[in-house]
């Protein structure tokens, strides 16, 4: 079982380098990233910044050509693929920018999702089927998503704002250390976005997970405890990068 | 368990692609299935015709016509057989029974056979099945008739009707034999073989019918009536074939050398068993290509679910980013997408079958009224299974083309969402 200890720091990244095809141009390059335990931090990421590609690397789904990739003080290179996948399940939480949500599955179904991959977030949202259901219903309403109408609609009926909220439950269920967010809020309207961060901000305090938010969206950056411009620490020229 | 909860809510999302897709090959399996039922009832029914007779001795000419004419009431004979020489054959120490035929009349489409009451007696099909009458009695009178079950059920006859016989074939008005009618004495039980469709009278009936003929045509002011008939010699000057039955199977080959080698006449003997299955392998052909063809209708209802997978998969990219977000692997997605092909192909699978036995349930009772070809709901038959296992594989291995897209889609893009 990969560990993750609880002293090192959450994300830990150096010498980064990567490029999507062999021979093809750099996209990465990464001299360092650093963010501690419990930190809530904005990375601004205008496109073609590498913002996808550091995702990618961060989660575990890409390896880097070279250059340290730790999280939680796992070094991800040192992992197979499919333990990589593992890692992921049991300690990452992530929400997408859009369509976060399996139409087939009903909302709370949706938020258990993580459960089913991971036996670690199970047994930390309480195991048996019911510990789960009750788990997921407060996360819900702590999301502002306790109505009981709202939990038995289609998933695909919800509004946008509705279905980043459930994102944001399942990327919370069973306690992850680190939740990232690849412009969660970009669909939102103006006034719902710091309404949705801040709910974020209140579970992920609750839950003392480290939460990394990547927008090109300024304007909430303030909220954050740290901001990292994307652009600036990733030495590749801008408009190499081509978000794949 | 979990995995397949999931993969099957995910099909029920998309139902109606999916419906479509499980019916193509649903409709596919059913006809394969079908073709193979009806391959086995076809040659089932077909060896069924004639048991217990050991050689059929006709004039010289290829087994497999022989057989055609004298079992199957289909063709012509090339020549007759003497009546002496019947009787020298008959009398050979090795045979035990013989019945003569005599063929070339009709009524109304059905053939007329004229035979004697050993017929009755040693007449064999299936399982050494003897016939039965479900109605009446055999003939005994010069001018008496048994029909078939068919023909009595399609012409709607019964016990006491007078019948015309027609000379040759076809039913011409002018070459009737309507100056001698028949009574029907009997009517067979169902056979599901050619018996069914023949009528049965004496040999002597058939020779009297015939007095005053010569090459098919009454000849003018030799007309004989019924009665003047009666006082005739009515022995038979030819047949047109004879069954045999040996007091060993071991003499079949001996007995056969015997008539092959007839001095006074060409003739030929034929092993039942050996000269169905030489008719069957001649018709075979037909039957090959039928399967081969529904072989390629089933290729083509999984081309179906192929090219239905692989455009999903476009479709599915959000689905399989999601998976990937919470910790499926490239592997899983392979499972997935796989087990989906597996399970669409099952239900095809199973739906083909219950869609074949709603079809023999149906119009099984039609074809063989039809066709006189009975098709049993049976259990489905080792061959029958074999063909769905090929199905449920073929349909796992074409699986494993959107399989593979997705696994590489999954290892290349990962979480990456393209929108």
């Amino acid at each position: 079982m990969p560990n993750a200890t609880l002293d090192k720091p959450a994300i830990d990244c150096r010498d980064l380098r990567f490029r999507w095809y062999r021979r093809g141009p750099l996209v990465l390059d990464l001299p360092e990233l650093r963010v501690e335990r419990g930190e809530k931090i904005f990375i601004a990421g205008p496109s073609g910044s590498g913002k996808t590609t550091l995702l990618s690397l961060l989660t575990g789904v890409g390896v880097a050509e070279t250059g340290r990739v730790s999280i939680l003080g796992q070094d991800l290179a040192a992992l197979s693929g499919s333990r990589r996948d593992r890692f992921r399940a049991d300690h990452l939480g992530y929400i997408f920018q859009l369509f976060n949500l399996l139409p087939y599955l009903s909302l709370l179904e949706n938020v258990l999702l993580p459960c089913r991959f991971s036996r670690r977030r199970r047994l930390n949202a309480g195991g048996s089927p019911g510990a789960l259901a009750a788990e997921g219903r407060r996360l819900l309403a702590h999301l502002d998503l306790g109505d009981l109408k709202l939990r038995q609609q289609p998933v695909a009926e919800l509004s946008v704002g509705q279905q980043q909220r459930v994102a944001a439950a399942r990327a919370l269920i069973g306690g992850p250390e680190l939740v990232i967010a690849d412009e969660p809020t970009s669909s939102l309207d103006m006034d719902r976005r710091e309404a949705f961060v801040k709910l974020l901000f209140n579970e992920c305090s609750r839950q003392q997970a480290t939460l990394v938010m990547v927008s090109h969206d300024r304007s909430l950056e303030h909220l954050f405890d740290r901001s990292i411009q994307l652009g600036q620490i990733n030495r590749v020229e801008p408009g190499i990068v081509r978000e794949t | 368990m979990a995995t397949l909860i999931l993969a099957w809510k995910s099909l029920l999302n998309r139902r109606y692609t999916v419906g479509l897709t499980v019916l193509a090959i649903a409709l596919a399996v059913a006809l394969l299935l079908g073709v193979e039922r009806l391959r086995y009832e076809a040659r089932s029914g077909f060896t069924a015709t004639i048991s217990g007779t050991d050689l059929i001795v006709g004039a010289r000419s290829s087994p497999v016509q022989l057989l055609l004419y004298s079992v199957f009431r289909m063709g012509e004979a090339t020549n007759n057989i003497s009546w002496r020489s019947y009787r020298q054959i008959a009398d050979h120490p090795r045979v035990q029974w013989t019945v003569p035929l005599s063929l070339g009349d009709s009524h109304r489409g059905y053939p007329v056979l004229a035979t004697n009451q050993d017929y009755f007696k040693y007449y064999r099909y299936a399982d050494a099945r003897p016939l039965e009458l479900s109605q009446g009695e055999p003939f005994s009178g010069v001018f008496e008739a048994v029909l078939g079950n068919e023909v009595a059920r399609e012409l709607s006859y019964e016990l006491g009707r007078e019948i015309v016989i027609a000379h040759g074939a076809d039913d011409v008005a002018f070459v009737r034999h309507d100056d001698m009618p028949f009574t029907v004495r009997g009517i067979l039980a169902p056979t599901r073989t050619a018996v069914d469709r023949t009528i049965h009278i004496s040999l002597e009936g058939f020779e009297a019918i015939h007095l005053g003929w010569q090459a098919g045509v009454p000849l003018p002011g030799r007309q004989v009536s019924p009665d003047e008939a009666r006082q005739r010699d009515l022995t038979p000057r030819q047949i047109t074939a004879f069954l045999v039955g040996l007091d060993s199977r071991a003499a079949s080959f001996q007995l056969q050398r015997y008539v092959n080698d007839y001095p006074r006449e060409a003739l030929t003997a034929i092993l039942p068993g050996v000269a169905l299955h030489q008719l069957w392998d001649l018709l075979g052909m037909a039957e090959q290509a039928l399967l081969l063809v529904s072989w390629f209708v089933v290729g083509v209802g999984l081309l179906g679910m192929l090219s239905a997978q692989l455009s999903n998969l476009e479709a599915r990219r959000r689905e399989m980013a999601i998976l990937r977000a919470v910790g499926a692997g490239p592997r899983y997605i392979l499972l997935l997408i796989c087990g989906e092909a597996l399970m669409l192909a099952l239900l095809g699978a199973v739906l083909g079958t219950a869609l074949l036995y709603a079809l023999l349930f149906f119009a099984g009772p039609l074809i063989e009224a039809r066709f006189g070809l009975f098709i049993g709901i049976g259990g489905l038959r080792p061959t029958e299974l074999t063909y769905l296992g090929i199905v449920l594989l073929a349909g796992l291995f074409s699986g494993l083309v959107p399989a593979v897209r997705a696994y590489r889609q999954a290892v290349v893009n990962g979480i990456n969402m393209r929108l």
